[in-house]
Order: structure tokens, then sequence, then C-alpha cells
């Protein structure tokens, strides 16, 4: 009977692979509660939230001097993807007041004498600059032309009962970005 | 009986799956290079999001992404070397030094892509814990860490058909209209044309069929619940994982192809 128990069967060919397979339906029971995911434990909860009552959504679009909208919609979707991640990270940045909101995550929970180094490390705060240039790169290598002036919006929309756009915001703003 | 026992190769269990699951990769990296999904094509991307996950936090603290993104050559080194290793996986039918090391390139490219898209790559997993498997040397403990996997691809759709009975989505009408129009909410707002947007349109104008949809979809995902117990509809399984992707294609445009791997299982 308890040959037909997979744990069971790992621990008679190895005790220690059945403790780290135990111990890993563990963490994941775990991890699965808080809702976190932590290397290798993950969560697959994806699209389970109610979202039947929230009708308004941010979109990144792009448009060029004269107003008319980049499509990269056009590109493949990987590229839009990575494009608007950037996007995403440098905005998180300037509506923080510059200032990376995982600073302040690892100001809360990692110990006082490594905050400085662990800080140093992985915040995006000062390269902000370098992403707006990188941004101005990737459109124009996507676009295959020149484009002298790109605006970065984030915009508002409704869904239903019919799509509109309910606001604009500008996020960047690059200028003779170069090819 | 897995579905790699179906392969007319006359060779034990390991070298067949290592072969199949090595030739898979090395299709899954020619497919990235050529839609520009492997890391040279980022391009030094100065900003990087470890989210919550303290491994991430750990990652980036050691230096490794930054050394990787820090200039064009390092990323087309590593592709090399990932490329060299999945070579060298493919021709000794995945010996142990050279699964470790693809292992290791996996994770990698997994936690950069990662850092990068500023989310979790769960299209990528699948192969990730598969090539874990190739570590084992002896034909027993194979089988045994396949059979694991196959537990764990179960958990992943039975996890996910939990997650939205337990956070009650399900059951919100209109649930399924709102999740496609949020997902195409661009080419909604922008009036785009593509091949899918006729068949969205329809969908989310008749939200009670497109509920059904996710009811099907979570019944779906539910059903393998029965891959615990036992192995006799495994079959009906591997239908369902192609199916729920499929699916996931057609009304999402979410394409997780490295995680077909994970069909060999069945």
């Amino acid at each position: 009977m308890f040959n037909q128990i997979y744990l069971y069967r790992l621990f008679r060919n190895s005790p220690a692979l059945a403790c780290c397979f135990a111990l890993g339906i563990f963490a994941q029971v775990f991890f699965s509660i808080r809702r976190t995911q932590c290397l290798p434990i993950f969560h697959y909860g994806m699209y389970a939230d109610d979202v039947s009552k929230a009708d308004r959504i941010a979109v990144i679009t792009l448009y060029d001097a004269s107003g008319n909208r980049i499509h990269k919609e056009d590109w493949n979707a990987v590229k839009e993807e990575l494009l608007e991640a950037q996007i995403n990270l440098y905005a998180a940045v300037s509506d923080n007041n510059g200032l990376d909101p995982m600073e302040q995550v690892a100001k809360q929970h990692v110990p006082a004498q490594y905050q400085d180094a662990v800080i140093q490390k992985i915040s995006n705060s000062p390269k902000v600059i370098m992403a707006s240039e990188w941004v101005a790169q990737a459109v124009q290598r996507h676009e295959g032309r020149r484009i002298p002036k790109i605006i970065v919006c984030r915009q508002e929309v409704q869904l239903f009962p019919q799509t509109s756009i309910l606001s604009s915001d500008t996020i960047m703003i690059l200028r003779n970005a170069a090819h | 009986m897995l579905l790699i026992d179906h392969i007319p190769l006359k060779e034990d269990v390991r070298s067949k799956t290592a072969f199949c699951f090595y030739l898979f990769a090395a299709c899954i990296l020619v497919y990235n290079a050529i839609i520009g999904d492997m890391l040279p094509h980022y391009q030094e991307p100065p900003l990087l999001d470890p989210q919550s996950d303290p491994m991430f936090w750990l990652f980036q603290c050691s230096g490794i992404p930054q050394l990787l993104f820090s200039n064009h050559i390092i990323p087309v080194l590593f592709d090399i070397s990932w490329a060299a290793v999945t070579l060298w996986c493919i021709l000794s039918r995945g010996k142990q030094l050279p699964a470790i090391l693809f292992s290791i390139n996996m994770l990698l490219y997994f936690m950069c892509r990662s850092l990068v898209y500023a989310h979790h790559g769960h299209g990528y997993i699948g192969m990730l814990f598969f090539s874990i498997a190739f570590w084992a040397q002896s034909e027993q403990r194979f089988k045994l860490l396949l059979e694991g996997l196959r537990y764990y691809t179960c958990f992943i759709f039975a996890s996910a058909g939990c997650w939205k009975l337990w956070k009650g989505g399900l059951f919100q009408a209109g649930q399924m209209q709102h999740i496609l129009a949020r997902q195409h909410a661009s080419a909604f707002v922008f009036h785009q044309s593509s091949w899918r947007m006729p068949l969205i349109e329809f969908l989310v104008s008749h939200a009670s069929l497109t509920q059904g949809i996710l009811i099907v979809a979570v019944i779906l995902q539910l059903a393998f619940f029965i891959g615990f117990f036992t192995r006799k509809f495994d079959k009906l399984l591997l239908l369902l994982f192609f199916a729920f992707f499929l699916g996931d294609f057609l009304l999402m445009g979410m394409s997780f192809y490295p995680t077909y791997v994970m069909g060999l299982l069945f």
C-alpha cells in the first residue's frame, strides 16, 4: 500500500530528495497563503481576483511630435512588453518623487547595517536618465526610423459601457533622441 | 505510460527524454532569438525589478544581472555558451555535467528576464524544473523525478483553478468579459485590427457566453486533480493541457510555449 505513495517511494530511493520534496510542499503552501513568490516557489493565482467592477485601466501610449500615435502593437509582443515594463518602472520612480519604491521596501525589511548596500544594488532611482535614453533608442529601433520627439503617455481608459479615454498623463518627453 | 514511451528510439527513458527535451530547448533558443527575446536583444536595460521575491533581491545584490547587462559582449557570450551547452546535452543525451550547466544557464536567463520584464516569467518554470530531473544519473531516480514533475504540472493547473474559486472571480458576472477587455484594452480604445479582435469583440459583447468559457476553463484546470490519484486519464489530461494553452493563445494572446515540453510527462 505504501508503495503507491510517491513520497514513500522517493524516500526509499533518496531520503534527501524526499525531504526536499516535502519541504517544497510546505513552502508552497506557506507562500501560497501569503500570495507571494520566492524562487523556486511560484504562485499561480493569475486572473483569480474579481475584476468585474474595475472598469478603468491604464494603457501606455506613444506619440510623435505631430501627435501621431506610434503603433507599438505592430511590433512583436515581446518588444512591446519589454518597452512597457521599462516605462512602468520609470513611472514608478518618477511618481514617487524620483525615489524607487523598492528603497522603501528595503528600509522596512532589510537589517539597518545592510540597507545602504542593498539599496545601492537594487535601486532604479539613479538610472532613470539612462532609462529615458533606452526607451528613445528602443522605439526608434523598433520603428526603424528617427523620431526627433517621442511623448510617452499613460492614459486612463474606460472600457464599459463603451470605450473612452478618461485622462492622459505624460510620463516622459524624449527630444532629439539618438538613433 | 509516458508520452515519451511512444517515441520510437531504441534507448532508455532517460536518454529518450533527454533527446526530446534538449531538442525542444534548442528550438526555444532559436525561436527566442528570432522574436528578440534573448539577453542581447534587451540592449542593456537600465531598470530592473526584483519585485517582492527575496531570491531576486539576493540575485541583484550579487551583481550578476548587472554584469550580464553591462555591455553588448557579455549577453552574446552567455547565449553562445547556452547554445553550446544545449548542443552538448543533445549529443550526450543529457549527461550530468552538461545537464547541470544547462540548468544554471536556464536559471540565469529566467531570473534576468524576470528582472527586466518586472514579473516572473511563469512560462519558463516548467523547462527550468524539467532540466533539474537530468541531474539524476540513475534511471530509477530519473523516473521518480519525472513523476514528481508530473505532479507539479497537475498542481500548476489545479492551483490556478482553486485560486479562481477561492478569490471569487469566477462567480462575478462579467468577470471574463472584463478580463478580455483589460487584456486587449489598447486594441479596444484605438480600434486596432488584428485577426484576433473580431472574436474578442464578439465575446466581450456576449457576457454570458464569455463567462461560460471561464467556467469551462476553470473546470479544465480543476480536472488536473485527477492526475494526483491516477494515471489512467493521462491522455485526456494531455489533451486538456494543450487545449488550455490553445485557448489562452486564442483569447488572451498569451503564449506559454516553453511550457509545452511538460506535455512529455503525460
